[in-house]
């Protein structure tokens, strides 16, 4: 509730301050909204040690299985890395850019997926 | 009239044969027991030409049902806990996605792990049912044999061979069709649920629902038709048992003088012990049949239970490829437990139909 709490009012004030800042100079607004969401991210990372005790977890009980947890993963991550980037990218006005960095995202969830495509493939292959 | 006289002095005794020592040979009871595991052995028991302790083997098999039941449970949780963590997992991944696109090849990446996790539980399921199918066939063709034989030597003459003519060929054609047809669409339709979980579009659908109609058609009208066909051919020839065992007796009493009547009342003592050990085989048919479908239907209910509870847990989270594969999977499994099933059943009818051949 805290980090929520903090997390928000750092992002309030960071967008107030960087509306201010966006008229006379564009670079240290977007500078500004960039090292607030790093730092905000960063600050939430604590809070990953518990999903990753729970990956882990998971990981285990799938026994012979738990490679199958690795693309999931990488989609997970690729989603958040890519929508924060595209976000970015709008915030300074560059539509083009962030669409660039969707499609990435979307390329690379698409070659993590692909191998797991073909094992579901085989999979339902083998049952006729 | 020498000869007469000194008869009585060479006189020795005669012993009547009793009946039901020999039956156990004569009607190969052993071979109704050669088909069987040693634990399916120990749970039908003992099976004699005089006795059969019935109640004791169904206690025997109601105290196997709870010990597999609880040992099916105790392994399935773990599976069931790591299904149900992949679930959540998924649902974050989901939840966590805000492109469409990602969000969807996220969802393949834990359908896959889902049915990898999936996979090896169901040719377990699948290599155990069919299994439990040949094995079903074959005991059918060793323990119907001696309970119908035993049936006829107790005045079903015309009605056993006519039924068991009927009920062999019923079964025979039910296996085959369930070894050839049945479990071919329920792969059929598990291969159109794994590729309908990844692709998901309106014809895969309904080929998966195409393919489990034509199962539960299949199914159900071949039971139907067995049920009909045996007790059609029952009806027909179970009328004429009691007038031929009659008329024996009559012919037997009134064409030879004195001795006609001990004759008949012997021939009645060989009937009645004929009648026993049908009795006797039939219920060790029909425990039998419960002892080698225990395992493979404890396995299968628990498993679909939990397969079925697991789908409607991820119902609940968004990620609607997932619930769609683990309900397909349940259905899958619920039809092979009624395919189990309804194979079972049968048997069952058959060795009814047998022990009931005859009403005198």
């Amino acid at each position: 509730m805290e980090l929520v709490l903090q997390c928000t009012a750092a992002a309030i004030f960071s967008a107030l301050t960087s509306l201010l800042l966006k008229r006379h100079h564009p670079e240290l607004s977007f500078s500004l909204s960039t090292l607030t969401l790093a730092l905000i991210l960063l600050s939430s990372l604590r809070l990953l040690t518990g999903a990753a005790d729970f990956v882990r977890s998971v990981r285990t009980s799938l026994g012979a299985n738990a490679e199958q947890l690795q693309p999931v993963l990488k989609c997970l991550g690729i989603a958040v890395v890519s929508r924060f980037g595209a976000g970015l990218c709008r915030d300074a006005s560059q539509s083009a850019l962030g669409a660039a960095v969707e499609t990435a995202g979307l390329l690379c969830a698409a070659a993590v997926a692909m191998p797991s495509v073909l094992t579901m493939v085989n999979m339902a292959a083998s049952f006729l | 009239m020498l000869v007469l006289l000194l008869a009585p002095f060479f006189t020795c005794r005669a012993y009547a044969l009793e009946p039901k020592d020999e039956s156990a040979d004569v009607f190969h009871l052993e071979s109704m027991c050669d088909g069987l595991s040693g634990e399916e052995r120990e749970i039908s028991g003992e099976l004699s030409a005089e006795s059969y302790d019935a109640e004791g083997a169904m206690r025997r098999l109601g105290e196997e049902l709870k010990k597999r039941v609880r040992e099916e449970v105790h392994g399935t949780l773990r599976f069931a806990s790591s299904l149900t963590a992949l679930c959540f997992l998924g649902g974050f991944a989901c939840a966590l996605c805000e492109d469409e696109t990602i969000r969807a090849f996220s969802e393949i990446c834990v359908c896959c792990a889902a049915a990898a996790l999936l996979t090896g539980s169901m040719d377990s399921l699948i290599r155990q049912t069919m299994e439990a199918l040949y094995r079903l066939s074959d005991y059918s063709k060793a323990a119907l044999p001696v309970v119908f034989t035993a049936a006829a030597a107790s005045g079903a003459a015309a009605s056993a061979a006519a039924r068991y003519a009927a009920v062999s060929f019923a079964l025979d054609v039910l296996m085959s069709l369930a070894q050839r047809f049945i479990l071919p669409l329920v792969n059929a339709y598990l291969a159109l649920t794994l590729t309908g979980a990844l692709f998901p579009n309106s014809m895969l659908k309904a080929a998966a629902r195409f393919a489990r109609w034509v199962a539960g058609i299949l199914l159900t009208g071949t039971s139907l038709v067995f049920t009909a066909y045996i007790g059609v051919s029952g009806a027909i020839s179970s009328a004429v048992n009691a007038a031929a065992v009659k008329a024996t007796k009559t012919l037997i009493s009134t064409a030879l003088p004195v001795v006609g009547g001990m004759i008949s009342d012997a021939s009645a003592m060989v009937l009645s012990a004929a009648g026993v050990v049908r009795s006797c085989a039939g219920a060790f048919g029909l425990i039998s049949v419960c002892a080698i479908c225990l395992g493979p239907f404890v396995l299968l209910s628990v498993k679909t239970l939990l397969f079925k509870a697991v789908s409607v847990l991820a119902e609940a989270v968004p990620c609607g490829r997932l619930s769609g594969l683990l309900s397909g999977v349940s259905e899958a499994s619920a039809m092979l437990m009624g395919l189990l099933g309804s194979c079972a059943v049968m048997l069952f009818l058959s060795f009814s139909v047998a022990m009931k051949a005859v009403t005198v």
